[in-house]
Order: C-alpha cells, then structure tokens, then sequence
C-alpha cells in the first residue's frame, strides 16, 4: 500500500513538472495577508490520557509592505502564565535572522530565545506540542526543497513539498531534519505538515482547520499539532480574529514585552 | 499645590478612559523537615506565603499595589516568647514569637508608571531586575534582599521592593534602553541580626582580670539621611544574537561591616567592653553583561567591579575593594528536554590580608571575628571560585520539571546541593518537592570553615526537605 502510495506521488510529480517549483513556494510564502490584526485564542494542550490544559491568548500581529511579519501573543490564563508574553519578529530578508523575545513574569526579565539555554528554539512553547521554532517559518535558505508530487486532500488537490535541511546547524535551530507539506493548489495555503527528526523519523504532524477566505485574506480556525512520539496534541484556536487597517507599532517592541503596555 | 495639581492631573487621565482593574495574586503553603535538627526545629518553616497584586490602568498610565505576606506557624504547640515587632524598613512588617514562629507582611511594590514618549518613569515602590546572566547576578543589587530570616525557593520571594523615582528610555528598533535610577531610601538585606551583650569573662580581682564584655548593637537597617541616598544608570542592548549592558549603581553597602571599638572602665575588677556596631559604607559598581547566542550555545557572562570604603584594604573591619564576575554556559539537548549548563564564578579581593598575615595575634584574631561576623559573605580569601553544574528537565509538555543543582566552593571547600522537582497539577496549581544539602570539605574544628557560604555555622540553613503547593489566581 506504501508503495502504490509513492507511485501515485511520482506520477503526479511528473504530472507537475511543469510546475514551478519557486512559483508555488512565492505563491505560498506570499499570501495576502491584513496590514495588520487582533485575535483572541485558545491553546488547548491535550495528553494522550486525554486531560487537557487551556491557555488563553491575545495577539496582535501586523504584516510591513516589505514583507516583515510580526505578532506578540500575550498569555491572559490561567494565572500561573498570565502576563507572559511572547515577540516574534520574521524578516522577509534573509539576509537578517529572525528574532524571538518572551518575557517571563517571575524572573521579571526579558529573553531571547536562541538555539539552546532554558527556552530554546526547539524546546517546547509553553508546555504545549508547538516548539518556539514551528511559530517562525520555514526559511528557504535553510532547506533544499523539492516538489514530490501532489494528492487529494478532502477532494482537493495539494502540492506535496518536502524541506531537507541543509545542515545540522540548521536541524539544531528547528529540530526537524525533513519537513514535508502539502499545499493547497487552488489557494496556496498549507494543509498538513509532517515533521520527521534529525534520524528521519517522523515525530509530529499539524493539521490546519477551515481556511477561508474573509476580506481577501487567508485565515483558518484552528491549527492541530499532534505529537506522535508521546500520543499528546495541543489544538491552537482562533476565538476571535479582527482584521484591522492598522495597528499601533508599540505592540511589536521590546518595551510592550516587557512592560505589558 | 504642585502636588495636587499632579494628583489632579493624574485623576483626570484615570477619568478619560474607563480603568481596567486587575487582582492577581497567590497562596503557598509550605512544609519544611530539617533532618539533621533537634525537635524544636525540625520543622523550620511551616506555614504560608501569600501575594496580592491590584493594579489599575487606564490609558498609559498603570498604578501598582504588590503585597507580601508570610506565616511561618512551624512553632505551634511550643513554648513561645514574647511578640517581638522589628521593621526591615518602613513598609516591610514582621513579627516574631520564636525562632520558627513568626509573620510578615511587605508592601513590596506601589508605583505609578507613566510614559512620556519613548521615557517610562515610575515612581514608588519597586523591584528591580538587572544583569543577563541566569540567577547569579552580580550587578542585580539595587533591591535589598531577605537573607536567613525567612525561607524562601525563589529569587523574587527573595527581593524587597525599594521606594525610587525610574526612568527608562526605550532606544528606537528595539535596539535596549538606558534607564537612570534614584533611590532615596537605603535599605540593608534583611539579617538575621539581633543587639546583644555577653559577659565572656567574670573577671577576677586575683589576679587583677577585667570582666570581659561583648556588645553587638542594633544593626540600623534602612536610612534616609541624603548621603545615604542611591543611584544607577544601566544602558542595555539587544544586537541581534548578542545582548550586552554596562551599568554604574552607587548603593549602600546590603550586607554589614563593623566598627569595632573597646573601652575599659578601672575598677576592681574593671569591665573591658568590646563593641561592634554594624555599619553600612557606600559601594560604586561598575557592572558589564553579556549574552551571546551561537551554534547551539547559550553563554552569559556577569561581573562587577565594586569600590568600597576601605580602597587600600587597611581596616580589618571594613571591605576591600573587590572583583566579582559569573560565566555561564549552557546547551540544550533532546529537543529542549534537557538543559544543562555550567557556571564559573570567581572574586578577586584587591589589596587582600589573609589571617596568616598577621603577626599580631590580636590582629589575627580581629580577621578571623570579621569573617565569621560576614557570616560567608566576607572576604575570607584574595580569590575565590564557586563552581557550579545544572541539570533542567521539562518532561511532559513542561507538566514536570526536575533540577538539579551543585555548586562548590574551591577556597572555602564548601558546597550546595539542590534537587527540586516541580509537577503542575493543574491549570495555576503547582506542586514542589524539593531538598537541599549544605557541606563542607573543612573539619569542623577548622576555623576557616567560617569564610565560606555553605559551610559557615550561621549562615548554613540546614540541610531540608521541602514542600510547596503553589495556587496562583
């Protein structure tokens, strides 16, 4: 069955060929998105003996004409984590390293997150089955990407991608040796995501609920990481999304981070 | 008038937008077995820690009240003395029948924080955190801290608010900030230091012997006088992956020296009284920092170059100036499930006079007194280095998190010992077990033993097992 599976995956690749690989992915890393927004959401964390624990999240993220993305998520519950906030800064240039920033109310100091120390880039986002790396993106200039072919997803065609990082420093700064990920070919927008460790096992796969499209931008409900090596899930929802024209700069310094305000 | 204007002003701005109220705060009963103690203080510390944060914002202007309270009810049931009341320092209350029975209550922050462009001031009661090294921070000393009087398993339980006016301006792209500090009131680190007088010798009229005294008198642990008052001035940066700060903070020494002096009444026999007043002197601090981020490596580095009183190291009872620094190496593995990271910490005394240095045994004597009065925190010897190794786990999706710690002396041949496991039991509750043990290389006939942190007699707390039961709200 694998097999007949990887067959269909060769045939559809040729069936691509023609594909431009560099298209998709400009089509993929380019989706319109709001000038800026405000969401309201919810981080479920679920373990495999299916007890759960919730965080509540606001976030603000707002997208530069330069490509820049930037989003602050700021814990509101439960208490143990209230006021713990988190920057990301992703530079569309890659010349210019992405940049993480938590604040940690009980050390009242601010952080950043690097590829090892107390909250590494591959350690785990607030006890959740998220890493801080799989909030930044997938950057081009790490990974040798390939188009392997395309499937039906819901009845939909996807483009299957795969990322082979290109070196071990990069498999230290995301934790992943090989993603693959299926891409919606009417929209472009990300589906699943399969993530496979530096051995070449596969360790985690997310899954993203109800795109749509509202106001000529991309957003989807909920996002599912599943993590197949302790059988745990951690659900991240969108209670609420406010695409807004605007937003005030301040949300996306360190002097928010640390302050709250 | 200028004051109610202010107020005025400051009502009107609460008035413009309808303030957010917020209440937050937490309980935490604690239970502590000291093995190695007799019955009377088995159970140090039995009893409960609580917080209380109200904090009101409207528009951009945030006001803060924190409060502290602490119950340690482990002397229940046993012959209690009189309710003692001391104050820390004005705002910081604690009351105490015995050793293990006892209540505080700290106002530990009220401010009112304001920004004016790219400037945050913030008057009031405060808590400060300064330096990027991890939990060793030699330039972190503009709050005073409690040291020995209560137990506490977190830095910040450690720390007392102090009353100051901050300024911080925030550099444009993220680039850091430079804040400006000015602290009015001086407060010492909360000791377990209490007056007394002891009669050591009777004294004889044959031989003709003087009855020999001792006074320690009261340690004045706070001061308003204005030359008393304190300062710092911090510049931090954030360069991509590398982070640094340099700062200058002029405080009132934390920790005591002594002003030692002796008189003698004549008499048959006389009295020889030895005196020592507990003395704070003013120290300037030079402080540098630094993170670097690379290649899977996590290194911070701390130090501090600190001025003292005694800058030629000439008064045995005074500090000499001194070097203090802490480098710390750390790395991840398995995804973030375990962190493990090892840490040198070296001070260099300048101008150091060991005991042996002494011909005098007076003299000698003198040294060997000040550093037992130091209680480990003196200056037992020209360099000293404290090794240390940490093991961090996060298991579980950071459900469970086991530490371990080790930390030793090189000079004083003295270490610490630490396990905590900390497991959340549920949303905002958090359950720790934890157990620490104090050692020494040293006999413990040997009088150095006093010049090192973990294996002095009064500092040492008491090998313990703890646990703690955290609710937050």
């Amino acid at each position: 069955m694998r097999n007949f599976w990887k067959m269909g995956l060769l045939l559809t690749a040729s069936l691509v060929g023609a594909q431009d690989l560099e298209a998709i992915l400009d089509r993929l890393e380019n989706q319109n998105r709001p000038p800026a927004s405000e969401a309201d959401m919810t981080l479920r964390i679920i373990n495999r003996n299916g007890q759960e624990r919730a965080r509540q999240i606001k976030a603000y993220s707002q997208t530069l004409s330069n490509g820049d993305t930037r989003q602050i998520l700021i814990f509101t519950a439960p208490a143990d984590v209230r006021d713990t906030r988190f920057l990301t800064l992703d530079y569309k240039d890659d010349a210019k390293t992405d940049e993480q920033y938590i604040f940690i109310p009980a050390l009242r100091r601010v952080r950043q997150i690097g590829t090892s120390g107390g909250e590494s880039r591959t350690g785990s986002f607030l006890g959740s089955d998220f890493t801080f790396a799989d909030l930044g993106t997938l950057e081009r200039k790490d990974f040798n990407i390939r188009l392997v072919g395309t499937e039906a997803l819901d009845g939909v065609n996807h483009f299957v991608l795969e990322y082979t990082a290109k070196n071990p420093t990069v498999i230290n700064n995301y934790g992943y040796g090989r993603v693959v990920r299926w891409v919606n070919s009417q929209n472009y927008s990300s589906r699943k995501s399969e993530y496979y460790n530096a051995q070449g096992r596969l360790v985690k796969r997310s899954l993203i609920n109800g795109y749509k499209i509202v106001n000529g931008y991309g957003q989807f409900e909920s996002i599912e990481m599943n993590n197949l090596e302790t059988g745990g899930k951690t659900v991240w929802s969108f209670d609420k999304n406010t695409i807004l024209p605007s937003i005030d700069e301040k949300f996306f310094t360190l002097r928010f981070l640390e302050r709250g305000r | 008038m200028k004051n109610i204007l202010l107020l005025m002003g400051l009502a009107a701005s609460l008035a413009a937008e309808e303030p957010e109220l917020r209440l937050g705060g937490f309980l935490k009963p604690t239970l502590h077995v000291a093995p190695s103690s007799d019955a009377s203080t088995l159970w140090p510390m039995s009893g409960l820690t609580a917080g209380l944060s109200f904090q009101i914002l409207a528009g951009d202007l945030s006001f803060k009240i924190g409060l502290d309270g602490y119950a340690n009810v482990a002397g229940l049931g046993t012959q209690l003395g009189e309710w003692k009341f001391k104050l820390a320092e004005p705002t910081d209350y604690f009351w105490k029948a015995a050793t293990n029975m006892n209540l505080g209550l700290h106002l530990k922050e009220f401010y009112l924080e304001l920004p004016i462009e790219d400037v945050d001031l913030r008057i009031g009661k405060q808590v400060f955190s300064w330096g990027l090294a991890d939990g060793n921070n030699p330039t972190d000393v503009l709050n005073p801290r409690r040291l020995g009087t209560r137990v506490t398993t977190s830095l910040d339980e450690q720390k007392l608010g102090v009353w100051a006016v901050a300024a911080t301006w925030n550099l444009p792209d993220n680039l850091g900030a430079i804040s400006g500090i000015y602290i009015p009131l001086s407060v010492a680190n909360d000791l377990p230091l209490e007056a007394f007088t002891q009669v050591v010798f009777p004294g004889s009229i044959v031989p003709p012997i003087p009855k020999q005294v001792i006074e320690f008198q009261e340690f004045e642990t706070w001061s308003f006088l204005p030359q008393d008052h304190e300062g710092g001035l911090r510049a931090l940066f954030y360069l991509g992956s590398f982070s640094t700060s340099v700062s200058y903070a002029t405080v009132m020494d934390r920790l005591p020296d002594y002003d030692r002096s002796t008189s003698l009444v004549p008499g048959s026999p006389g009295v020889n009284t030895t005196t020592y007043l507990p003395r704070r002197w003013r120290q300037h601090r030079f402080g540098w920092d630094f993170t670097v981020l690379a290649e899977g490596w996590d290194i911070r580095g701390e130090s501090v170059f600190v001025l003292t009183a005694d800058l030629e190291g000439t008064d045995i009872w005074k500090k000499n100036p001194y070097l203090q620094a802490v480098l710390q190496v750390s790395r991840s593995y398995f995804d973030g499930i375990l962190n493990a990271s090892l840490s040198w910490a070296p001070t260099w005394v300048v101008n150091h006079k060991s005991p042996d240095d002494y011909t005098d045994p007076n003299l000698k004597n003198e040294v060997l007194q000040f550093n037992g009065f130091s209680r480990g925190f003196g200056q037992g010897y020209s360099f000293e280095q404290a090794v240390s190794g940490r093991l961090a786990f996060t298991l579980l999706g950071e459900t469970l998190k086991p530490d371990a710690l080790l930390v030793y002396n090189v000079m004083a041949r003295d270490y610490l010992a630490g396990i905590t496991v900390t497991y959340n039991l549920a949303d905002a509750w958090n359950l720790k077990l934890g157990a620490n043990y104090y050692g020494s290389a040293r006999p413990k006939d040997d009088p150095d033993r006093d010049f090192g942190p973990f294996g002095n007699a009064n500092t040492n707390p008491g090998d313990r097992f703890y646990v703690e039961l955290r609710w937050d709200f």
